[in-house]
């Protein structure tokens, strides 16, 4: 199904403080991806940058956010406190609501965002613990997460339009 | 993007030599800020604001463009820089929509709001910048800006310290020329102060726990607020724009009947009547809410401890007032000793006055006329009130 087809126009009566929320939360959310994706490459060419620490946090607390989420969301794990991370991983695994979380797509993609975060909580940790990368498991973490951005990106692609657009929604004056 | 002298060959060169250019897009907002008038009482701390995140951004694009060209995977360099100029992007856009949406906004607002705050003995300088959008909403511009700057930590790092709170209020246009309707706007007031000061509602719901009953909880007593504050007027605000929905309000609110209902309570402890509702009120459809008032266990708590930090400012009036009041507005004079008072009798003004015109024409014209005639009283309200010091020393 299209994107302009997935998206749910009644919930789109969005203010402009949930837009610039939304926005926001979802530019940090990218932000985040392309931080770690930062650690991974620096710590690569061995970069004496004094910001690979906090990527690495970054990194970390996407891989611990999104992991906790898509238990929460899948496996009925303990509640989780990353909202916005839980809106996005519904939306995603649901296609926005227009499939169930329990159908065969959505499993085969919770594996593979599982699978994807840990593999990139144990890259990171062995980062941090100086015990260098291995090649294949750089690349594929990489992949994952480039993929993963572009996958947000096309989601809500209306969602930016609608924000970028706001204020020529503005309605006569009387 | 303009981009002077000769391009770069290669594509490593061309993505690092593009990222250089956003120094550029920092200084156009420096100066456009630097030359742009906002108006309201948070021009300096706006205007500082983004003088030094620019500024500190500045230093710290030069780290980021050193990590990329670092980088071996060209296809990490490109995310990078596309990274880069989404968020400078969105920095230059809502930068650009407060200085053009602002320039909407009549001065005479801001004398309403500030002396509606100047009453509230309890709650310190609220700082905030009134933007024209489609429709009444409130957000905190330092939150947003934290969430843009992720990939320049020093940055992000310095924004809660330089301006912790800056409250953008968007306002639509219908709202903004019939000063009648800007009680609506003390809600919007509510929900900032909880959220900067009060936080009575964290005490009993948090959005991680009951969503539902945290958002309900915060609206109810924003409606609480403004209605303590403004008085009846707050309440036919609220049910007129029930019917013509020329304010569009988020879905996240509760029912209508619920808000009224409220409302109308809360006139009544305050001695105050809401005549307009018990005729209205039987026009209202049932609505089913996601819950109900009563399954917020907490709401009368809520109010009682939000009463203590408003109460010194809670609306009250005698009939000598509002009709002195309405004598001056029947005359088509300002009435200038208490803004609330006044927007409080103005729709009987209104009515008396639009009931003397002839035609339709006359009609509009009269009552355009009678919207800056409240404006102009509001005005001369705020400054009598404001430079009454002064005229006392002298």
């Amino acid at each position: 199904m299209s994107q302009s087809r997935r998206f749910n126009h009644k919930k789109a009566e969005f203010t402009f403080a949930q837009l610039f929320e939304d926005m926001h939360n979802r530019i940090d959310l990218r932000n985040r991806i392309s931080n770690t994706l930062m650690a991974i490459s620096l710590y690569e060419v061995r970069s004496k940058s004094q910001n690979i620490p906090k990527y690495i946090e970054d990194g970390q607390s996407l891989s611990e956010g999104s992991l906790e989420t898509l238990g929460y969301l899948v496996e009925k794990c303990k509640e989780t406190n990353h909202l916005y991370f839980k809106k996005v991983f519904t939306d995603l695994l649901t296609e926005k609501g227009s499939s169930s979380i329990l159908d065969a797509r959505a499993q085969t993609k919770y594996e593979k965002y599982r699978e994807g975060f840990q593999i990139l909580q144990k890259l990171l940790a062995d980062i941090k613990a100086e015990k260098g990368m291995n090649k294949e498991t750089q690349t594929k973490v990489k992949e994952f997460l480039m993929a993963l951005d572009r996958e947000i990106e096309v989601a809500y692609e209306m969602e930016d339009s609608l924000y970028f657009g706001y204020f020529r929604r503005i309605p006569l004056t009387t | 993007m303009d981009i002077s002298g000769e391009s770069p060959s290669r594509p490593d060169d061309l993505i690092t030599y593009r990222v250089e250019a956003f120094f550029r897009i920092l200084r156009d907002v420096r100066e456009e800020v630097g030359k742009s008038k906002i108006r309201g009482p948070a021009e300096g701390k706006f205007k500082t604001l983004i003088s030094d995140i620019t500024t500190s951004l500045e230093a710290e694009l030069k780290d980021i463009i050193s990590e990329i060209s670092e980088i071996s995977d060209q296809n990490i360099r490109i995310h990078r820089s596309g990274t880069i100029h989404r968020i400078f992007e969105d920095f230059h856009y809502v930068v650009s929509s407060i200085i053009r949406q602002s320039q909407q906004i009549p001065v005479e607002l801001y004398y309403f709001i500030d002396d509606m705050l100047f009453q509230l003995k309890e709650v310190p300088e609220i700082h905030y910048v009134l933007i024209c959008g489609p429709d009444l909403s409130t957000t905190n511009f330092s939150d947003g800006l934290v969430s843009l700057f992720r990939t320049f930590p020093e940055t992000r790092n310095k924004i809660y310290s330089i301006q912790r709170y800056l409250w953008e209020v968007s306002i639509p246009p219908f709202l903004l020329t019939n000063p009648m309707d800007w009680p609506m706007i003390i809600h919007e007031m509510g929900h900032i102060m909880e959220k900067q000061f009060f936080k009575v509602v964290d005490e009993y719901y948090t959005p991680e726990e009951a969503d539902i009953k945290y958002n309900y909880a915060i609206e109810f007593q924003a409606d609480y607020i403004a209605t303590c504050l403004m008085g009846p007027v707050f309440a036919v605000r609220v049910l007129i724009n029930y019917f013509t929905k020329e304010i569009r309000i988020s879905h996240t609110h509760p029912a209508w009947k619920e808000r009224l209902d409220a409302i109308e309570e809360h006139l009544k402890k305050n001695n105050l009547s809401f005549e307009e509702y018990k005729t209205m009120s039987k026009n209202l459809p049932p609505e089913s809410p996601r819950i109900r008032r009563d399954n917020i266990e907490h709401l009368s708590d809520i109010f009682k401890k939000t009463y203590n930090h408003i109460k010194d400012a809670i609306y009250k009036t005698s009939s000598a007032d509002e009709a002195k009041a309405l004598k001056k507005l029947k005359r088509f004079a300002p009435y200038t000793d208490n803004i609330r008072v006044l927007l409080n009798v103005a729709e009987k003004g209104k009515k008396h006055i639009l009931s003397l015109a002839s035609n339709s024409e006359k009609r509009e014209q009269l009552e355009r006329e009678f919207n800056y005639l409240l404006s102009d009283a509001i005005r001369m309200s705020y400054l009598k009130n404001f430079f009454a010091p002064v005229f006392r020393i002298s």
